[in-house]
């Protein structure tokens, strides 16, 4: 590498650098003075407001024209006037670069009815599940009869006795605003259990085992 | 009652994470998203530094001491809580320190006066008199403690938007905020989001509809 080439790269490091920065930044907010504080002096200042709240990239920007519930008149919020512009400057820049970057979700689940499902029995082409309503939880359990066709061809390798699915029923709303009423079933993914974790359990097994013995006999 | 029109759910966590490992291919390889999930992944960024992609059904970002996660459609709230006990199921070693669990409810007012009844509701107008004219509520954070929950802090925020008639919204954000145990922190985010992430759905629908009544049908 020659030594304008060395440079580019330098430079170009410390951009991407910059940038990682900038944009850690804005993903932590605000504190209540308007400054970006680094995750340490966030944690420290108790007083901090959201931490740990959520962040969207579809907030109003605070230059926007923005009018007050309860008589408020037009208004254009004013920047805070602070030591940390250029600070609130870049992380502005990178939180519209995430804009940019972050793809939205743009299509929506307009939910009416979810249950909590777990699998008890599969016979021919189907199966049954115990259905509890996650809405409405005073209501009792029923027992449901589902087509196994029903069940995503990335999730028939779940489908056992025992699995836990939710069944949602709602309106599907596209990215183009088209609505469609159906029902999805979506079964839970937790991670598989490991040959230490397995050995653990068989371990912890036997020894709860010996409390059932007496005299050395079962 | 009014229904929101856009909802969504978030879950924070605050600890010290590599960014380069939250890929789409990552939480394929560990069965936690579905093969089609990990093809269909819109990806953002992946550095050593940030970490950004979106599914059909949630959007991920991480940065070193960071880790959010988040989804807008209600059907998958359960499957984001499977997703995060998953990944902190399997990520054990990592450190942590803070979570917060977050709810955000938009509602569209269809008459300005409802729109303006909850301002009055929420910041009564009184002692703005000689200090402002015409004051309004732009926005409104409170915070606190509540039964049921092991959040040291629970913060509510309502803000008002809008663009202009017949476009009144108000959101309410809703923010638990969890300090981890030093040693197994990652067990305990576990814990607390299979015994509290229902409660804390519910609170976030509760409290909307508990703070904008009065604009209500």
């Amino acid at each position: 590498m020659n030594r304008h080439a060395a440079a580019s790269d330098l430079n170009a490091r410390k951009a991407l650098r910059d940038a990682s920065d900038a944009v850690r930044k804005a993903g932590e907010g605000w504190n209540a003075e308007g400054v970006v504080l680094p995750f340490s002096k966030v944690s420290e200042q108790k007083q901090s407001s959201m931490v740990l709240g959520q962040r969207t990239t579809t907030e109003t920007a605070p230059t926007d024209i923005a009018r007050a519930c309860g008589d408020g008149a037009l208004q254009e919020e004013q920047q805070n006037d602070t030591v940390a512009d250029t600070l609130i400057d870049a992380a502005k820049i990178a939180s519209s670069q995430r804009s940019e970057n972050l793809p939205t979700i743009r299509a929506s689940f307009d939910l009416l009815q979810q249950w909590v499902c777990t699998v008890v029995s599969i016979g021919d082409g189907e199966f049954v599940a115990i259905a509890r309503d996650k809405m409405n939880p005073e209501c009792p359990d029923e027992e449901v009869v589902f087509d196994c066709a029903d069940v995503n061809d990335a999730d028939s390798q779940l489908l056992e006795i025992g699995a836990v699915f939710y069944w949602s029923v709602g309106y599907r709303i596209s990215e183009w605003g088209q609505k469609t009423k159906g029902s999805e079933l979506r079964f839970r993914r937790l991670p598989a259990w490991n040959k230490r974790e397995l050995a653990a359990a068989e371990k912890r097994a036997e020894e709860l085992g010996l409390l059932f013995v007496e005299d050395g006999n079962a | 009652m009014m229904k929101a029109e856009i909802e969504n759910a978030s879950v924070v966590v605050l600890g010290s994470f590599n960014p380069a490992i939250f890929q789409p291919a990552w939480f394929g390889a560990q069965g936690l998203i579905t093969g089609e999930e990990v093809t269909a992944a819109k990806l953002g960024m992946v550095h050593p530094e940030i970490a950004i992609f979106s599914t059909a059904w949630f959007s991920l970002q991480v940065t070193s001491d960071r880790f959010q996660i988040e989804t807008v459609t209600p059907d998958s709230y359960p499957l984001l809580r499977d997703l995060v006990t998953g990944t902190f199921t399997i990520l054990s070693q990592t450190p942590v320190a803070r979570m917060g669990l977050n709810t955000r409810r938009h509602y569209r007012f269809d008459a300005e006066e409802k729109w303006h009844a909850v301002g009055h509701l929420l910041a009564p107008k009184e002692p703005w008199a000689g200090v402002l004219n015409a004051p309004g509520m732009r926005a409104l954070v409170m915070w606190g403690q509540r039964e049921g929950t092991a959040a040291s802090k629970i913060e509510v925020r309502v803000e008002s938007e809008s663009h202009g008639r017949p476009d009144y919204r108000i959101f309410v954000a809703t923010n638990h905020d969890y300090v981890l145990r030093g040693e197994g922190g990652t067990l305990h985010i576990c814990e607390l989001i299979t015994a509290e992430w229902d409660d804390i759905l519910a609170y976030g629908r509760t409290t909307a509809e508990s703070l904008l009544r009065v604009g209500m049908p």
